[in-house]
Order: C-alpha cells, then sequence, then structure tokens
C-alpha cells in the first residue's frame, strides 16, 4: 500500500501550523506544521529535552496563551486555547505521566469526573465509567480507592477518564511509561482499537521506541525543539533520523510484517 | 378536636416567646428594696455586705468567683471570673438587682444583661475620693441610704485624717516602689488607683514621672531609681514566700496584702492605715 | 448501593446532631432553667455553634478542594486572622462585637488575606507546604496587628478581644445567630452547584482543566464564597479554628470526596462538633467557661500534625 492511497483515506481531523512554545525567551518548540488524522495514533519521539512535552502542553491549552506560537486548530475553527475550556475539553483530552489524588476517591468515581464536559447524568457518567474500565480490564479496581493503587494502575485509570471525556484527540504524555511490559501491549493494542472506532486521534509522546514503532501510526519526531521528520511509521522511523535524534548510538532496524514496522535495537559505540 | 388542639399549640410558641422575655423582665419593675442580688466582682461584694450587715447578707444570692470576704459569701452560688462571668448564671440566679464594676467587669456584659431586663448597677471607684460616692449610690439601690450616708461620712473622714497625716510627715517621705507583678515587674506609675493610694499613705513613688498607671521596668530600671523601700503587694500567697525579700539585694522590702489594697471597699482604709504605718519605719 | 451508604450516614450524622442539639440545650450553669432562660441564651448559642460549625467546615472543604490540599483551612490559612483583622480594623475605633456591624468588614478581611494567599499559591504551588507555612505567617500578621489595634483604640476592649480572638460563642444573639445560619445555607448551597467542579479540582489544577473546568474563574468564586462563610463566623464567633480541618477529613473517609454528598455532610458534622466542643468549654470549668476556640484546638491541633505525618510518610516512601 502506497503512502498515498492510505492518506487518502484519513481525514483531517485538526492541523498544527506552525505550532510551538516559548519558555521565557527561548522558543521550547517551533516550527511543528502537521496534520492530526481521524483514526491514527501519532506517535511523538526525541531525545530528553527537544520539547516532546512542551508540544503536548501547548496542543493542550496548558501553557498561558502568550507564550504559545503558531495555530492548532480543528478545521473550520479558531486556534484550540482560545476556545473556552469546557468547549477545549470536547476536543483535547490530556493524560499526564502522574496524577496524585491527596483524598479519597474511588476509581469509578474518578474515572466518571471524566464525563464533566459532556451533559451526562451521574448515572450516565456511571455508566460510561464502568464501560470504560471494563474495556480496559480494570473492573475490578472500581471499589479500589485511586490513592491504593501502584504507577501503572494509575496510568491505565487516567486512561480510562481519558476514554469517558472522549475528546476528538487524545494527547498522551508517557501515559503508559508505569506499566509492565505486557499490560503496555494490551494498553497499547487497546488504544488502537479506541482511536478507530470513533473519528478520533491520539498524539502519544514516549521514550519507547520499540513500543511507538508497534502501534502508532505515524510518527513525528523531534530534536532540540524542532522538526526532523513527520510521516508514516515506516517511512520515518529510519536509521538516518534515529540518527540525528540521538547520536551517540547506532541503530539497527529490521522491518517486518506486511506493514514493515520497524524492530529497532540500539548499539553504544 | 384534632385539628383544633394543632390551633391551639400552633400560637402556643410565639406566646412562651413573650412570655419568656417578660419573665426576664420582671425583675425590673421590682425596683426598690432588691433581695436577690448578684456581685460580679468581689470589691462591690465586700461593699454591698458591708452596707447590708449581718442580717442583710442573705439577700445577695450570688457572687463572682474570687469573692471570698466576708467568709458567708464563700458558700454562695459562683457566676464565674469578674472579667468574664457566665451570663446565663447570673441571669439563672433570677437577680433583682446585679452590681458590677466600671473597670473590672466587661461593659458588653452588662450591657447583655440590660439587655434581657436585669437591672445592673455599675460602680466606678476611678479615684480613692470615690469610694464614699460608691457607698452612697450603692446605699441608694439597696434602700439603705442612711446607712451608706454613714459609713460614707466615717470614710471621708478617715481619708482626711490619712492625708493629713501624711502632709505632716510629707519632708521626710520615704521613695517607694510598689511592686504588683513579679514576672514580669510590673509597678505602680504615676497615675491610676494605686499611685493615689501610695500618695495617701505617704510614700514618694520613684515611678511617679512615668505617665502610665503600671509600667513594666527592667530590675535595672528598678535599683537606678534608688527606692527606700519596695512595697510588694502579694497577690498569691504561696509563690510569694518562695520568692522572700532578697531578690532587691540591701533594698528592704514590705510585703501589703493585696486583697484590701487592690479592691476599693472596705478594707482600703486598713490597707492604707496600715501602709502609712510601714512606710513611717523608712521616713528620713 | 450508594444510596444505602448515603442514608445510612445520614442517619448517622442526624442521630448525632439530635444529641448534640439535645446537650446544647440542656447544659449550663442553671439545673432547671426555665423557657426563658434558654430562650435568651442557650437557644441562640446553639444555633450560632451549629452555623459555625458548618460555616467553617464548608468553607474548610471548599478550601481544601481549591488547593488541592487536605491540610488547608480557614483558620491555618490565616484567612480567619483575616476576618478577625478587618472586623477591628473597619469597624472603627469603638470595637463594637455587634454581627451586623463586624460581618461585613469581617468578610472584605477574609476577601484580602484569602486573595493574597491565592497570589501566593500562583508562585509556590499550593500542594506542598509553602503555601500552609504563609497561611501561618499571615495568621500570625493577623492576629498581631488585631491585639496592636486593641491596644491602641481602647485598652478595656482587649480583655474582650482576647476571647474573641481564642473563638467565643457566649455572645450569641438570636438574630445573628439565626441570620449566620441563613447565609451558611445559602453558600454553602452555592457552593453544592459547584460540587463538580471542586470534584474535577481534587484530580489537580491541569487536570481539572483538560477536564473542561475554567480553574481561575472557579477559584475566584470559591475564594468569594468562602470569604463569606469566613466573615460571617468569625465576626460572630471568633477565631475557631481546626473544625474545617478535621471536620471534612473525617466526613470523607466514609462518604468519599465527592462533594455533592461532602459539603452537606460536613455541614452537618460541623455544626454538631462545634456544638459539643462549645458545651464542653461550657461545663469543664464551670461557673467559668473556656472559650470553645481552646477545645476545638486541642482536639484539632494534634489531627492536624497527624494527616500532616501521615502525608510526609507517604510523599517519603513515594519519593
Amino acid at each position: 500500500m502506497s503512502e498515498a492511497t492510505k492518506n487518502s483515506r484519513a481525514v483531517t481531523l485538526a492541523s498544527l501550523q506552525d505550532v510551538g512554545l516559548m519558555r521565557g525567551s527561548c522558543a521550547a518548540i517551533q516550527g511543528v506544521s502537521i496534520e492530526l488524522f481521524s483514526g491514527k495514533i501519532l506517535a511523538v519521539l526525541g531525545p530528553n529535552g527537544s520539547g516532546k512535552s512542551s508540544l503536548l502542553r501547548r496542543l493542550a491549552g496548558l501553557e498561558s496563551r502568550s507564550q504559545g506560537l503558531g495555530c492548532f486548530s480543528f478545521s473550520g475553527e479558531a486556534e484550540v486555547t482560545d476556545l473556552p475550556v469546557a468547549q477545549r475539553a470536547r476536543r483535547v483530552a490530556h493524560v499526564a505521566s502522574e496524577s496524585a489524588v491527596d483524598f479519597p476517591v474511588s476509581v469509578l468515581d474518578g474515572v466518571a469526573l471524566g464525563a464533566y464536559s459532556r451533559n451526562l447524568t451521574s448515572q450516565e457518567a456511571e455508566l460510561a465509567a464502568n464501560r470504560a474500565l471494563e474495556s480496559l480490564g480494570l473492573s475490578s479496581l472500581a471499589a479500589r480507592d485511586l490513592g491504593t493503587l501502584s504507577g501503572g494502575q494509575m496510568q491505565a485509570v487516567a486512561l480510562a477518564r481519558a476514554a469517558v471525556q472522549d475528546a476528538q484527540v487524545l494527547l498522551l504524555d508517557e501515559a503508559l511509561s508505569k506499566m509492565d511490559v505486557d499490560r503496555q501491549q494490551e494498553v497499547a493494542a487497546w488504544l488502537r482499537n479506541w482511536v478507530r472506532s470513533g473519528n478520533r486521534s491520539v498524539v502519544w509522546v514516549s521514550h519507547d521506541l520499540n513500543l511507538a514503532a508497534a502501534h502508532a501510526d505515524r510518527a513525528l519526531l523531534l530534536h532540540r525543539g524542532g522538526m526532523v521528520a513527520e510521516g508514516e511509521v515506516s517511512a520515518t522511523l529510519t536509521e538516518k533520523n534515529l540518527a540525528v535524534l540521538y547520536p551517540r548510538g547506532r541503530f539497527e532496524l529490521e522491518r517486518t510484517g506486511p506493514e514493515a514496522r520497524p524492530q529497532i535495537r540500539f548499539h553504544r559505540d | 378536636m384534632v385539628k383544633a388542639a394543632w390551633l391551639r399549640a400552633g400560637w402556643v410558641f410565639p406566646v412562651l416567646l413573650v412570655l419568656g422575655a417578660s419573665e426576664l423582665g420582671a425583675s425590673e419593675r421590682r425596683n426598690s428594696e432588691p433581695h436577690r442580688i448578684v456581685a460580679l466582682a468581689p470589691s462591690v461584694a465586700e461593699i454591698a455586705a458591708d452596707l447590708l450587715g449581718k442580717e442583710g447578707l442573705p439577700r445577695i444570692v450570688g457572687v463572682s468567683n474570687e469573692a471570698d470576704r466576708p467568709d458567708v459569701l464563700k458558700d454562695r452560688p459562683r457566676v464565674g471570673p469578674f472579667y468574664r462571668v457566665n451570663l446565663e448564671a447570673v441571669v439563672g440566679l433570677k437577680p433583682d438587682l446585679v452590681l458590677a464594676t466600671q473597670d473590672g467587669n466587661l461593659p458588653e456584659q452588662v450591657e447583655r444583661l440590660r439587655s434581657v431586663g436585669v437591672r445592673v448597677s455599675v460602680v466606678g471607684t476611678p479615684k480613692v475620693d470615690s469610694l464614699p460616692e460608691a457607698y452612697r449610690m450603692l446605699g441608694r439601690e439597696l434602700g439603705l441610704e442612711a446607712t451608706a450616708e454613714k459609713k460614707a461620712a466615717a470614710l471621708e473622714q478617715e481619708l482626711r485624717e490619712l492625708r493629713r497625716e501624711s502632709e505632716r510627715r510629707q519632708t521626710k517621705a520615704p521613695r517607694v516602689v510598689l511592686q504588683i507583678g513579679w514576672n514580669p515587674v510590673v509597678v505602680v506609675g504615676g497615675q491610676g488607683f494605686l499611685a493615689e493610694v501610695l500618695s495617701i499613705a505617704g510614700g514618694k513613688s520613684v515611678f511617679a514621672d512615668v505617665p502610665q498607671a503600671y509600667p513594666r521596668p527592667s530590675r535595672e530600671a528598678v535599683l537606678a531609681r534608688k527606692p527606700d523601700v519596695i512595697l510588694q503587694v502579694s497577690m498569691d500567697q504561696g509563690r510569694d514566700q518562695s520568692q522572700g525579700g532578697s531578690e532587691w539585694g540591701k533594698i528592704p522590702t514590705l510585703r501589703v496584702d493585696a486583697d484590701d489594697l487592690l479592691r476599693p471597699g472596705p478594707g482600703l482604709m486598713r490597707a492604707i492605715r496600715k501602709l502609712q504605718e510601714g512606710l513611717n519605719g523608712f521616713a528620713h | 448501593m450508594a444510596l444505602r451508604t448515603d442514608r445510612k450516614n445520614w442517619l448517622l450524622a442526624c442521630t448525632f446532631l439530635l444529641i448534640a442539639l439535645g446537650l446544647g440545650l440542656g447544659v449550663g450553669p442553671t439545673d432547671h432553667p426555665d423557657w426563658a432562660l434558654i430562650r435568651e441564651f442557650r437557644l441562640p448559642r446553639t444555633l450560632l455553634a451549629l452555623g459555625v460549625g458548618a460555616g467553617l467546615a464548608v468553607a474548610g472543604t471548599a478550601l481544601q478542594a481549591l488547593f488541592s490540599n487536605p491540610l488547608c483551612e480557614p483558620y491555618t490559612l490565616g484567612i480567619s486572622s483575616g476576618a478577625a483583622l478587618g472586623a477591628v480594623l473597619l469597624s472603627g475605633t469603638t470595637f463594637a462585637l455587634h454581627w451586623g456591624g463586624l460581618a461585613i468588614p469581617g468578610f472584605a478581611g477574609a476577601l484580602g488575606f484569602a486573595a493574597l494567599l491565592l497570589g501566593v499559591s500562583y508562585r509556590t504551588g499550593s500542594r506542598g507546604g509553602a503555601l500552609l507555612l504563609s497561611g501561618v505567617m499571615l495568621s500570625l500578621v493577623g492576629s498581631s496587628l488585631v491585639a496592636l489595634w486593641m491596644a491602641i483604640a481602647d485598652p478595656s476592649g482587649v480583655q474582650s478581644a482576647v476571647f474573641w480572638l481564642m473563638g467565643d460563642l457566649s455572645r450569641a444573639r438570636l438574630e445573628g445567630a439565626a441570620l449566620t445560619l441563613v447565609l451558611v445555607a445559602a453558600v454553602g448551597l452555592a457552593l453544592m452547584v459547584q460540587s463538580r467542579k471542586l470534584d474535577a479540582l481534587l484530580l489537580g489544577e491541569e487536570a481539572a482543566q483538560s477536564l473542561g473546568v475554567d480553574p481561575n474563574s472557579l477559584r475566584r468564586q470559591v475564594v468569594f464564597y468562602v470569604s463569606i462563610l469566613v466573615g460571617a463566623c468569625v465576626s460572630a464567633a471568633g477565631m475557631i479554628g481546626f473544625v474545617g480541618l478535621v471536620v471534612p477529613h473525617f466526613v470523607r473517609r466514609f462518604s468519599g470526596s465527592l462533594h455533592a454528598r461532602l459539603i452537606p455532610l460536613s455541614a452537618v458534622w460541623g455544626a454538631l462538633v462545634l456544638l459539643i466542643a462549645d458545651v464542653v468549654a461550657r461545663k469543664i470549668v464551670a461557673p467559668s467557661e473556656l472559650p470553645a476556640g481552646v477545645v476545638t484546638a486541642l482536639v484539632g491541633a494534634p489531627c492536624f500534625i497527624w494527616i500532616l505525618a501521615g502525608r510526609s510518610g507517604r510523599e517519603g516512601r513515594a519519593g
């Protein structure tokens, strides 16, 4: 399958034009111009300090408007950051790598909070929360207190909450990083299923190249606050590009399966 | 029938409210010759007891925690400390006259008692000379004008004698510190009731130039003013004895009973006279 | 399931409330009080304890959600102190302890201090100890200024102020108590309308924002409401601490942290806890009385340390 035919099937959900974020007088990230496609997972990859999280926070509207560069908008709409908060929550959901709750809240209640921006009754919200927990295999945790969960469980619960929020674009910041390896595969598969079942898109910041390579549809490579490459995973994750990102190593790529997804091995020189 | 009962019950509540209010106010009307007296400070309790005499003492039905003289008052119901009496306890005694002091009791508490219809007389003794006046005023309140006039006149006479005696000795008057607090040291300054007491007793306060009533000088400042004698008003018997007089080195100290001196009541003249006699020994 | 637990919680709260009411109206220095005495002293005092207790507990609940910090409450954050300062400074030179005259300046003072604290929280973050320390400092500044003003304005008012600053329900009047109750109920309802937003805030400010809550507008509203509550409570009964800390903490243990449930239950428990504390204060050294704030502090301060120790322990293990 050529890239062109794939893209023709994908519908553009939102677009980034020259997007960036200032930190003080320096740009933490700038010049990112890409499109977010419906039903696709976009992996954002790059070394520490390359601007991955800054980009995500810029998209989520968590940074002050005056620091933001460029324009992130859904088709026919204004810049997302300028939308009213409640409306923005229908467009983008943000899942941080860590969350702490200092108060006793049950997992079910915590997940049901995701329905805030949807006009649901509390019964409907609870139903949606139960469904999300079930789809992630977390039903047994429903009555537990959020404070008693492990880091990985907490991340899965945060994903369930995002599923209840049901925004068009899901922004994940290392949201699977603390899970067990087998659990990561399960949740990533859930994510693929979830993103395809509706008019949704995922932007997934990750450190785990292989996990991203195995489950993402597209990849955005960042280096020192700038865009190195963006496109289909198989086309973007190349030895040459990876060498730009991580200059102190050597990569060996093995392509497998019908989609020619790369498996990456890293050697230290 | 049932409905009628409910209707009746419906207006019982407001009527109770009105009745309640009027009952509290009932004492207002029985103006003269009060028979249920509550004293909110020890000084007024003592003056009232002095005026009422032995036969009249049962008319005092409640006192503040500190009142301990005459002895019979020790058995009376207590209504809390004078600086913050328990208003419900006061009103619960159903007094027809409450005696309060201007300086000791909280004005807002007096006001509150009045607002629920309790008759309150406030006695002010800003000066030693106000004491006979206080007697006369309480005499009027208690319906004992004649007794009060006799006692007030006697007090005035005694004050005149004390003053005359002190004036006679004025050239030889000792330089005095009247100490009323220990940690920190609190002394009597140039103003207020105790400063006046000291001057009537013939003592020359070394802190007379200080405009405050009760300054807190350092120990060094006390010694620097070179007093002839330090008068110590003992508030707490037990503690003072353990401290002894040696704390002021070579300066002699003289112990004075606090209750008599600090309560503007019947014991005050006795206290001043004792003070005068005591100071006599330190005259130049 | 949730409904049945709810019913049980409410049954328990109401039972205790009735017991507390019985104590509040039944305990006093007079053994066989007539109705007039009860109407004039015990009823206003009981109603005021209910109103102030509920108000402080609701204020504590809201502040804890606002700052995502379970150690927050009007007293430890110095907002009570601000209300006291406002009440004293703006009530003029005569220290007139009448509810109506003090409530509005009390509100102004509480609002000032709460806004200051909100500003501090933007810089220090709200979850750690920095906010609490700032609150303690604000509290000290407020109390000292109150003491200074008292000493300047009216030396004889100092004694009165001492009790007021320690939290004192003995000067309750029927009208003031009723007004406090009504105000607390109204603000409590207004906060309950915001309960889903407050719930979202439990996850942290950014998470709440991501869920669609505008945290800045919510914070402004909560600060406004809390200031009304604290202004009313402090001007009526002085500075009573720790009710706002202990009660929400305790109620959360069985009701969870969702505010639609937490706010009304906290209000009821706050009301009955302060009422019982006041009964103890009335009785323990009778016929003298302790300020109710002394009793709540004796119980509440150790609880504060206990919660703080538990939190630090968890943070230590996590880090």
